[in-house]
């Protein structure tokens, strides 16, 4: 029986030629997927043949889709216990049919990371770390990031944080828009601290989508929204802090982004904050106050 | 009456009432001289709007050269097909490009193709002047742009010629008079290079003679192409619209709820289905209208549809748009029937969503801050750097009775449509309708109430399923508490109930509508590529179709005291107004591709009876 090591190498190689991601993992990494995958496979035979169907519906999913790209991660998510056949379609064969549009492709794929970042499975932090960095195209490299924050594990998030000082240009603004997922204090500080320092539109864009996605009021009420409960407090802060900031500081589409995040975060402490700044711009900070609730 | 004719009546008045005679008329008496009279020349065009054009009524001929809400003339771009004579196809049976596809209606030849289409053509009358001296030259001249813009013949009958405007007419044309009929060759596309406007002039040039002073003369008529107009949610559907996917059961369950709701409403209401396999029947497609005055008050009309500027394959050179609408051309177009299509194959490919046609509603009619918008006002999503093909913007720009659009920010959602958060109902009000609007924080609060009573179990979208019906579904049933858990469905609601918020505070500075005219549509939205989607059945997305029915996705909500709680909600917010809810099954077909009822149908809706030229844009 051939390593997964090389099963991954050869297939890897197929999946560069048709433009798919290309996952390494480390061996070790690798034999552990590799156990997880049999196991799932007598456990939970109908997951694999599952996303397969998804898969093999990518072309009439695609010409069918209304809008951008077709809705792929519902159907994903809605498939039970399929973790590690997810996760065997990301790493050994996540690649379609190459004739297929690249709307096509991307959907897939990303529908891939997504539905396994929320199945919010540590187990899977390799996978998804080595779909981040394998990732190029800006829509999948943000559902990497998306996908993998999800798991809110410490490695999930130094590995965001490794990824977004790595990447440049507009990878490096698909890491931030994505990595706001992971509700950990240390991505938190880190989205705030970059925004504070960033002066390219895209990516302030970009981290602001995040930081409304890291303190989002509603999903940090659900039990799985915060990994590390004790770290709401902060998280919030750093959000609003960084978000008031730039709201106070900025004009046109990157304040009106700032005043919608301040808002779906909706941290304790937006309007002392808001008040801090309202100096400089008290009209809008008023109007912006009038909103919060 | 023209300033300059004006002075030629005053001269001719003054020259006989007051027998100054400038030349010597022999009747063997004394001699008697007469002035020479100015020549009256005169074109004319209903220029008062009543459906003729009347050669004695002042009306007809005071301001011709000027145009506004009172009074100018007005004519058609001739863009329909009456005799049915444009196929779709080349000689051999191909089917004709993208680019060449429009290229045949009745303005594209240089005849008229039978008495349909000459009703479609303005009358334009050189009124008879018996005495003019031989040797005169009359000529109609066009300005350079507006001549491309149309074609005059001279006639009144289909066996009307074209007229050459380099050449004079004959001098019997002048002094027997003649009909001449103006044809548009197209709409505005774009106000930069054409307002819409044509100013046509008989110039008429008289020589030395005894009776007539010499000299050039000019009278000019102004005319206004029909603006193309879109259909706002107060006019009732006549013709509905739907997509007939072949082999597809769900496609016949779907049409089958339409057709009920249809039904319910008015059995005159007719469903017209196309086979394809692009299900989105909303958006490939825009219905609309260009009117003009005609006799007795009436309006004649002009039913246009819009072919969608989405490019589907960019690298096919001869069939790069949207396959689905070439329906506009192959079907549609015909008799009092126009096809318009407008694209920028440059377009960026990320925002070729908002060229659909569920990204293009129109607000009915308003006035706020003193300004009024009679006719309604286009909404789209379009913000800088996602907004939709500029050139087709510059075209329904050009129309001007129903711009400059609202635009809101849709680019939070992955399809991007406007028609995913709004809809419009007619309401005996003092604005006459009332907005619905998606509200995920309502839905939240309804749910989250049911769980305080203890109903937190109780399961949602029962008999639903995520995939299709191949043989891999996958159950959508949930239950309340197990929703409201969902950490990724939470936080892509609260940004919607956000990003909804932002939309209703552009919407209400731009029409002031209050908050007691709003309409809360509740459901959830969910996560997908950093975007958002409905993850439950989006309910504003509904079909309205006339003052009292509409056709809305059934929500598949939980089941509380024997009613499902979403479809109560929405019937109890209605029923003030008048509506009855028809439930339309749209789970599988699209529910779960990203669209409701609204994207899967569309409508051509009864005229309005207010008129655009009395309007001041």
């Amino acid at each position: 029986m051939k390593t997964l090591g090389l099963v991954v190498v050869v297939m890897a190689q197929v999946a560069m030629a048709r433009g798919a991601i290309e996952v390494k993992l480390a061996p070790a990494d690798a034999a552990a997927m590799q156990k997880e995958i049999a196991a799932a496979k007598k456990s939970s035979p109908l997951a694999f043949s599952a996303v397969q169907s998804v898969r093999a519906q990518m072309a009439t999913l695609d010409a069918k889709k209304r809008g951008r790209f077709a809705p792929v991660t519902p159907r994903l998510n809605a498939i039970p216990d399929a973790t590690w056949a997810l996760a065997e379609a990301i790493v050994l064969d996540g690649s379609l049919d190459p004739a297929l549009p690249r709307s096509a492709q991307i959907a897939w794929q990303t529908g891939l990371l997504e539905s396994l970042g929320g199945r919010r499975d540590a187990k899977t932090e390799a996978v998804l770390v080595a779909a981040l960095n394998a990732s190029v195209e800006p829509e999948t490299l943000r559902s990497a990031a998306d996908g993998l924050g999800r798991l809110g594990t410490d490695g999930a998030a130094a590995a965001l944080i490794a990824a977004a000082n790595q990447r440049t240009g507009a990878e490096r603004a698909a890491v931030f828009a994505g990595m706001g997922t992971c509700r950990r204090a240390v991505v938190a500080d880190f989205l705030a601290k970059t925004l504070a320092t960033t002066v390219l539109e895209k990516e302030q864009l970009a981290l602001v989508k995040s930081l409304s996605m890291i303190g989002n009021e509603w999903a940090l009420e659900t039990p799985a929204g915060a990994p590390v409960r004790a770290e709401v407090p902060q998280l919030r802060a750093a959000a609003a802090g960084a978000l008031v900031k730039l709201f106070s500081e900025s004009q046109g589409n990157v304040r009106q982004q700032a005043s919608d995040a301040i808002l779906i975060v909706n941290a304790p402490e937006t309007k002392v904050l808001l008040a801090q700044v309202r100096v400089k711009d008290p009209a809008a900070v008023d109007a912006l106050l009038l909103k919060t609730h | 009456m023209s300033h300059q004719k004006l002075l030629v009546v005053v001269a001719v008045v003054l020259t006989f009432g007051c027998a100054k005679p400038a030349a010597t008329l022999d009747t063997g008496a004394a001699p008697v001289r007469i002035e020479p009279g100015t020549p009256p020349i005169d074109l004319r065009a209903d220029v008062n709007r009543n459906g003729v054009v009347d050669l004695d009524a002042a009306n007809e001929d005071d301001g011709e050269a000027t145009w506004d809400s009172t009074h100018g003339a007005i004519f058609f771009a001739n863009v329909d097909d009456d005799s049915a004579r444009c196929k779709g196809t080349d000689a051999a049976g191909r089917p004709l490009p993208d680019a060449t596809l429009p290229d045949c209606n009745d303005a594209t030849d240089e005849v008229i193709n039978g008495d349909d289409d000459l009703a479609d053509l303005s009358t334009l009358v050189i009124k008879a002047w018996p005495e003019a001296p031989a040797g005169t030259v009359a000529r109609l001249l066009l300005d350079p742009t507006p001549a491309s813009k149309v074609r005059l013949f001279r006639g009144n009958t289909p066996a009307a010629t074209p007229i050459n405007p380099d050449l004079p007419l004959a001098l019997a044309d002048l002094t027997k008079g003649v009909t001449v009929l103006l044809e548009g060759k197209d709409i505005v596309r774009n106000m930069g290079t054409w307002d819409g406007f044509v100013d046509v002039t008989l110039q008429v040039t008289v020589p030395e003679n005894k009776y007539w002073k010499p000299g050039t003369y000019t009278d000019t008529v102004r005319l206004r192409v029909a603006p193309v107009l879109t259909f706002h949610h107060l006019q009732p559907v006549e013709t509905a619209y739907a997509s007939a996917v072949p082999r597809d059961a769900d496609s016949v369950k779907f049409l089958a709820d339409v057709r009920t709701a249809l039904m319910a409403a008015s059995p005159n209401m007719t469903l017209v289905t196309a086979n394809t396999q692009d299900q989105w029947a909303q958006d490939f497609f825009e219905t609309g209208y260009a009117t003009m005055p005609g006799a007795n008050g009436a309006q004649r009309v002009m039913r246009v549809f819009f072919r969608s500027a989405n490019i589907e394959n960019p690298f096919d050179r001869s069939f790069p748009m949207r396959d689905a609408g070439r329906i506009v051309f192959t079907r549609f177009r015909g008799k009092d029937v126009a096809g318009i299509q407008q694209i920028d194959l440059g377009s960026p490919e990320d925002s070729q969503s908002l060229n659909s046609f569920g990204n293009f509603e129109t607000i009915p009619p308003y006035t706020n801050g003193g300004k009024q918008w009679p006719l309604g006002r286009v909404i789209r999503g379009s913000i800088t750097g996602f907004a939709p093909d500029q050139s087709f913007v510059s075209m329904t720009e050009a129309q001007k009775y129903q711009e400059p659009s609202v635009n809101v920010d849709t680019s939070w959602l992955l399809v991007g449509h406007i028609d995913e958060t709004m809809s419009f109902l007619k309401a005996s009000t003092p604005r006459g309708w009332i907005l619905l609007v998606n509200d995920a924080r309502l839905a939240k609060s309804m749910l989250e109430a049911e769980v305080a009573r203890g109903n937190g179990a109780t399961p949602m979208f029962v008999g639903m399923n995520w995939m299709d019906d191949q043989g891999n579904e996958q159950p959508a049933r949930t239950t309340i508490s197990a929703l409201l858990a969902k950490t990724d469905i939470m936080m892509a609601s609260a940004e919607a109930a956000v990003k909804v918020d932002e939309q209703l505070a552009i919407f209400k500075r731009e029409t002031g509508i209050t908050d007691a005219e709003i309409i809360k549509v509740p459901f959830l939205h969910e996560d997908v590529q950093g975007t958002s989607l409905a993850h439950m059945p989006g309910t504003v997305n509904m079909f309205v179709l006339d003052d009292k029915t509409v056709a809305v996705p059934n929500p598949h909500g939980p089941i509380i005291d024997g009613k499902d709680l979403f479809q109560k909600q929405l019937e109890d917010a209605l029923a003030p107004y008048g509506y009855t809810v028809k439930w339309v099954e749209n789970w599988n077909l699209y529910h779960r591709l990203a669209g409701e009822v609204h994207c899967g149908t569309n409508a051509m809706r009864a005229i309005p009876s207010t008129k655009w030229w009395e309007v001041t844009p």
